[in-house]
């Protein structure tokens, strides 16, 4: 795949999933109205055949109308929180690392503001801001739908450890992930997935400058959010169902009824997981494409070898930086090295491939250019 | 008849998009090249800083802070648009000033200095830039030439008035060029 089939892809997958997302709200809200308010579908036929001459029965009418309230709610709530994902997810995805500009008066971070420079240079694109998560292990993310508004983070940790040429190698990944709109991608589905956790997070006080050790214990929210958040609504609309469900809907037989807001349930439980674990397996694919921008953009394979060796070896997982933002990382920032196991739940779940193997295919490139 | 009409319009419609395609290419060149010429800029404001504050440290480097001041006058003296001896001139500036930053290492004093330091990261900063940028515009002419080069287009390119552009290349005699002598002896 080359890059611009990329580009289209990620801009297409990007609109198919604000669609999913919406289209999930709305079944959300249509299985609300069908299981807990009643609505049932024969009850506009059950209004045409009343004679409407008779006043009590046409009283009777008006009554049966229903306004189909969960739905309408959970469309406009839905349309609102997917726009305002795609417009926020940078913010929202800085706020919950604890991410500050970087600032020019100090030696290091002026260090990676020119980087970043340069390297925007070198990709012909616009320059990214460049801003510093407060975390002593090394690592690096990407962020933004946009690509003259987009932002590179990298941790205090990795700029103490790079030396210039290292450096350059990890923001030249990031601004390949930027230019192969792979941020545009990540950072919606991060910002939709994640919305509910890191806003929650956000009013208990976490993303503030200061708050490092509360994101430090805030580290794993946004993991149990997506499971959480639709098996919490799930299970909340569950227990208001059994009990009005065979009143709401009459005309139907109830082990209908039970198997139809079973497969409800199960698809609100599932239908964000699945679509996490399809991103995650997708992402993974983009990493190699990254990397071998990265080492085409500095035309120097080895200073991104060295630096995701050195990233490789700091086994510590970065704490700043959520699993809910796993995939925009240069490596998974949980340190749990999910990837470097095989089998089929690492197949799954893994959102960056084997270190080792990507190291080895840019060994590969820079012994076809031993110039370099 | 009605085929006939079909392929002319086909032809017309690859012919429209080819020559916009074209243009925009061209223009994407035209803006790469403005870009090295900014860097450059950057590069001859900040070197007269840069003597002045190491002018009193290395006094016995005189020759060397000679040549690069000169080499500096000359690339700015050139006539814009002589993209042959641009190169060649920057070329020069480029090794007097790694002869210079190679210098610097071997006064403590200088690493110590924080001033020194920043005009120095600044510097590098530059030239790395002008690297990039160079690189940048090299890529995006290559395609340009090479758009132009392919059958079919390679019929109407020059009908229309299109040129190969000129790659950024170092002289043959190019000091650039010269490999960097090292010395382990100390």
């Amino acid at each position: 795949m080359n890059i611009y089939e990329q580009q289209e892809e990620n801009k297409k997958n990007t609109v198919i999933l604000l669609v999913i997302f919406v289209c999930f709200f709305l079944f959300l809200g249509l299985g609300f109205d069908f299981f807990i308010l009643g609505w049932n579908v024969n009850q506009t036929q059950l209004k045409s055949t009343y004679d409407p001459v008779t006043a009590t029965y046409s009283a009777k009418v008006v009554e049966q109308h229903f306004v189909p309230f969960g739905t309408i709610i959970a469309l406009i709530v839905g349309c609102i929180a997917s726009f305002s994902g795609y417009r926020n997810g940078k913010r929202l995805v800085l706020a919950s690392t604890g991410a500050y500009p970087a600032n020019p008066d100090d030696p290091q971070e002026k260090i990676f503001i020119n980087i970043v420079e340069e390297i925007a240079i070198a990709a012909g694109l616009p320059k990214p801001v460049a801003y510093i998560v407060p975390d002593p292990d090394p690592n690096a993310f990407a962020t933004g739908v946009d690509q003259d508004d987009s932002v590179i983070a990298v941790t205090r940790g990795l700029l103490d450890v790079m030396n210039r040429e290292e450096l350059a190698g990890v923001v030249a990944h990031e601004m390949s992930h930027i230019r192969n709109y792979d941020v545009r991608l990540m950072t919606t589905l991060t910002a939709l997935v994640g919305a509910v956790n890191l806003i929650s997070g956000l009013v208990t006080g976490g993303g503030s400058r200061r708050g490092y050790y509360r994101n430090r214990r805030r580290g794993n929210i946004p993991a149990v959010g997506l499971a959480g958040m639709p098996g919490g609504l799930g299970s909340r609309f569950g227990g208001a169902g059994s009990a009005s469900g065979r009143g709401g809907a009459a005309g139907m037989p109830p082990y209908v009824m039970a198997i139809l807001f079973v497969i409800w349930i199960i698809m609100i439980i599932l239908a964000p997981m699945l679509s996490t674990i399809l991103t995650m397996s997708v992402s993974r694919q983009r990493e190699y494409l990254a990397d071998a921008t990265a080492a085409e953009l500095t035309r120097n394979p080895k200073g991104l070898i060295s630096a995701l060796e050195k990233i490789y070896s700091a086994t510590g997982p970065t704490t700043s930086i959520g699993k809910g933002i796993a995939h925009l990382c240069i490596i998974d920032p949980r340190g749990s090295y999910m990837e470097e196991r095989s089998g089929a739940a690492s197949d799954l779940m893994a959102t960056h491939p084997p270190m080792q193997k990507r190291i080895l295919a840019l060994k590969a490139m820079a012994y076809q250019h031993p110039g370099a | 008849m009605i085929v006939s009409l079909i392929v002319i319009v086909v032809i017309g419609i690859w012919l429209m998009s080819m020559y916009n395609g074209l243009i925009t290419l061209r223009n994407n060149v035209a803006n790469a090249l403005r870009q090295i010429d900014v860097q450059l800029k950057r590069r001859h404001d900040l070197i007269p800083n840069l003597v002045s504050a190491v002018k009193g440290e290395m006094k016995f480097e005189q020759e060397t802070l000679e040549k690069v001041v000169q080499a500096r006058a000359a690339a700015m003296s050139v006539k814009p648009g002589n993209m042959k001896d641009l190169a060649a001139k920057e070329g020069e500036l480029t090794a007097a000033l790694g002869r210079l930053m190679m210098l610097k290492e071997s006064y403590p004093s200088l690493k110590a200095n924080e001033e020194v330091n920043k005009l120095m990261e600044e510097l590098t900063h530059t030239e790395n830039q002008i690297g990039f940028s160079r690189q940048f515009y090299n890529d995006i002419c290559t395609k340009f030439n090479t758009k132009q080069q392919v059958f079919p287009t390679n019929i109407f390119a020059s009908m229309l008035g299109f040129k190969p552009e000129e790659l950024w290349e170092l002289p043959a005699d190019s000091p650039e060029r010269e490999n960097v002598k090292v010395d382990l002896s100390f």
